[in-house]
């Protein structure tokens, strides 16, 4: 591939997963070949100098990086520590090390929290300190590889705040590589698009990429914003917005002038839907539970109430430290709740044990790879059956069942550690599934996955609540909590601060703003119109303006 | 939960050099593994305590919950040696002893562990013992991620716990059971590894030699460290001489 980017200028690289978007990064500051061996034709020059030329040092004072694990790119204690470490790999005069520490801190606003250990910061607040670490260095190109993908909301808001500050400075040249998009189009000049197989599909202005790809990209798993996606959907029923949207402001600048049609007639109440449900004993029931972790200060739980129904796909979501995983840890055992405080079909968790309570509900763990126990992929789907009784024969033959349902038949020897991101959270969801469970939480199922694959597991999500099972979902992911919850449970600092219909959450300004989140964009965008019915879907706005799209369509025929 | 627990403070012991902590450390398990009696150690488990307490403004509490775990084990050699001991000498009296021993060790090491910030050490290593900031700076790399993969044990316990557990009954299952959690737990600490290394050469680290690099605080050998150290060996020197007349 060949591209440039000018000086000042910035560039989106975007791409299904393992389309090589972060190796192509790698190739920027020099870590390929410097650092990491493989054939690389071809040249990359930084401010015309080849990347093969200099040495690491001197690359880092061209280009920095800023990876996405905020927990693995330190090796220091302190903040300044941390920042002094790269002013020391370059030979940076102890004199002047102060002065660059103080300055680089100051930048990202860190500069009070200079001498605190770098362990007591927040995901976002990590990143940012990463921010600094290479600023401090005075590269002229800065490489974001998914510099938000492993935040909450809030820290990714932190992250992008601070690429609006580097993109209104406009000393660095800036390239990203994302999959998220929501926040970041307005940040850039140019998209790079890559395939599969890496190879360089487009390469232009945002807009123009979003107008001509959105349906080769949404297909491809990729991300885009969501109200592109709604103007691709609104474009293929025969209603055109103009200006195309990247941003929630702008679309709701080319929504205004169909005002009139985009009012959503009040369809079935979930309200009563869900009461209708909740008659009889829950599958779930948790009555007042408080818990607090040995040592620490303040209590994790406090009075927690909450039920779940068979049939019924609810989210809880809240910030980070909210409660949100202790609550579920302890609905499946794993944290022992007091006795009568957590019922299961109507037992108390405390009468079984831990195989009686396994049988009942599955947990599905944020990193997949904790939980395979398997050699191969069929045989992690094998062991439940196996444990519980079944021959080893009807154990692979069920299994096998499972994997081609989860679209994974044609791995099934293969190693569970060998698969890619995506392939790993289907077949963890599989292996607990196998055993028949009618309940199951999932924690954060859609976490730094590409598109195709979030459908595809929430599609399975959707239809097994509606095959009569009880799914829980505790995410940070509006998007999945907006198109699939029947139900969103929002905690804040220990204790439950709403339980209702995620229309409802989205709706309540003073809840979304306790919980500390922010609805998703649609529904942000149906907020900022003034409508009364905010919207979840794209299928519900494509309903509402129907009408017009045909109209449009007429006149235009 | 923290590997090393040290305590930050601005004290004596905190000021002084690590590696003449460290230093100091030797001298002791060298007084008490040659003593044949329990007051010797007895009196460096005193000395070490009193030290911590007094020039390394450790609180009481802090030291206690540190040694809880070392004196239990001590009270274990002692019941041991007590009741199993075939030698020659009174049993109890040769327990004591080891005990002691174990407990002086113990009690050292605290006063170099919880007053020695582990980045200072770090730097003591590469300024006074010229080991290679290359080797120095990648052990501390690793040894930032041990609380972090305590953590992430306790996840693969309670992930393979609700897949139904993955050893079995028996001595073998139990085996099995560590093996399944050795492996996640190797997977991911060689992917945390391999992203570190790389975010650290990215950054320049090892790019320029040793003697080109710069750093921006440096340990050195002061007047303090020269007084602790000369301390350090008069008392050795009186508990190995007070020996001697008995």
């Amino acid at each position: 591939m060949s591209f440039s980017v000018p000086c000042g200028g910035s560039l989106l690289v975007l791409g299904p997963s393992g389309c090589g978007k972060s190796t192509l990064g790698l190739c920027l500051n020099g870590a390929i070949p410097h650092c990491i061996e493989g054939d690389l034709a071809g040249r990359v020059r930084i401010d015309g100098r080849d990347t093969r030329a200099g040495s690491m040092a001197e690359m880092a004072q061209r280009v920095g990086v800023v990876f996405q694990d905020p927990e693995a790119q330190f090796c220091m204690l302190t903040l300044e520590e941390e920042v002094a470490f790269g002013l020391e790999n370059l030979a940076v005069p102890r004199a002047e090390m102060d002065r660059r520490i103080d300055e680089a801190l100051a930048w990202v606003g860190l500069k009070d929290r200079r001498r605190d250990q770098i362990e007591r910061l927040s995901g976002g607040q990590k990143q940012r300190l990463a921010v600094a670490c290479v600023l401090a260095q005075r590269p002229r190109v800065l490489v974001f590889d998914e510099p938000t993908a492993q935040l909450d909301p809030e820290g990714v808001a932190e992250v992008v705040t601070l690429l609006e500050q580097l993109r209104t400075q406009a000393r660095h040249t800036l390239v990203i590589v994302e999959h998220r998009l929501d926040d970041v189009m307005p940040l850039v000049d140019e998209v790079l698009v890559l395939d599969q197989t890496g190879e360089m599909v487009a390469l232009g202005p945002p807009r123009q990429i979003l107008h001509d790809r959105g349906e080769w990209l949404s297909s491809a798993g990729v991300w885009v914003p969501q109200v592109s996606e709604l103007a691709t959907s609104l474009a293929a029923a025969g209603l055109r917005l103009d200006p195309f949207p990247l941003t929630v402001a702008e679309a709701v600048i080319a929504l205004r002038p169909h005002i009139e049609q985009l009012e959503v007639p009040p369809a079935q109440c979930p309200a009563d839907a869900l009461a209708a449900r909740r008659d009889g004993e829950p599958f779930l029931r948790v009555s007042d539970l408080s818990f607090r972790y040995p040592n620490a200060a303040r209590q994790t739980l406090t009075e927690v109430s909450v039920t779940h129904a068979s049939g019924e796909f609810a989210a809880i979501v809240g910030g980070n430290g909210a409660g949100k995983s202790t609550l579920a840890r302890h609905m499946v055992r794993i944290l022992r709740p007091p006795p009568g405080r957590v019922h299961l079909q109507g037992a108390d968790l405390t009468d079984l044990n831990a195989a009686q309570a396994a049988r009942q509900i599955g947990y599905v763990f944020q990193y997949p790879e904790h939980q395979f126990v398997g050699r191969s992929v069929v045989d992690d789907v094998a062991f439940g059956l196996i444990r519980s009784g079944a021959t080893e024969s009807a154990a692979h033959q069920t299994a096998l069942v499972m994997l081609e349902e989860f679209g994974l038949a044609r791995l099934a020897r293969a190693h569970p550690f060998s698969l890619s991101h995506g392939e790993q959270r289907r077949l963890s969801v599989a292996a607990m599934l196998a055993l028949g469970q009618p309940g199951l939480i999932l924690d954060e199922p859609t976490f730094g996955q590409d598109r195709r694959n979030v459908q595809l597991v929430l599609a399975k999500l959707a239809a097994l609540a509606r095959g009569g099972r009880a799914i829980v979902a505790i995410t940070h992911d509006m998007r999945l909590v907006a198109e699939h919850a029947d139900r969103a449970v929002a905690m804040s600092d220990g204790r439950i601060i709403f339980d209702g219909p995620p229309l409802d959450l989205f709706s309540d300004a003073a809840v979304l703003q306790q919980a500390r989140l922010r609805p998703p964009p649609l529904a942000e965008v149906g907020q900022r119109l003034g409508l009364t019915r905010r919207w979840l879907r794209i299928g519900e706005v494509l309903e509402a303006l129907r009408p017009a799209a045909h109209r449009v369509g007429r006149v235009a025929s | 939960m923290r590997a090393f627990v040290w305590y930050a403070e601005d004290s004596f012991l905190h000021r002084l050099n690590p590696l003449t902590k460290l230093a100091a450390c030797l001298l002791a398990a060298i007084v008490v593994s040659t003593a044949g009696e329990p007051v010797t150690p007895a009196i460096v488990i005193l000395l070490a305590l009193a030290s911590t307490r007094g020039l390394g403004k450790v609180p009481v509490s802090m030291l206690c919950r540190t040694l809880a775990f070392g004196l239990l084990a001590s009270l274990g050699v002692f019941w041991t040696y007590t009741v199993f001991y075939g030698g020659s000498g009174e049993p109890w009296l040769y327990g004591a002893t080891m005990a002691a021993r174990l407990l002086a060790i113990l009690s050292s090491s605290a006063m170099f562990v919880l007053t020695t910030d582990p980045s200072q050490f770090v730097r003591s290593l590469i300024h006074q013992a010229r080991v290679s900031p290359r080797i120095a700076y990648s052990l501390f790399a690793a040894y930032r991620f041990v609380p972090l993969l305590q953590v992430e044990f306790e996840t693969i316990r309670a992930a393979h716990q609700m897949r139904g557990g993955v050893g079995g009954g028996g001595p073998f299952g139990q085996i099995r059971e560590i093996v399944g959690y050795a492996i996640p737990l190797l997977a991911s600490a060689v992917r945390k590894g391999e992203r570190v290394a790389l975010a650290m050469e990215s950054r320049g680290f090892g790019a320029l030699s040793a003697q080109q690099r710069t750093y921006f605080r440096v340990t050195t050998i002061n007047q303090a460290d020269l007084w602790f150290g000369v301390g350090c060996l008069l008392a050795a020197a009186t508990l190995i001489a007070l020996r001697r007349i008995q």
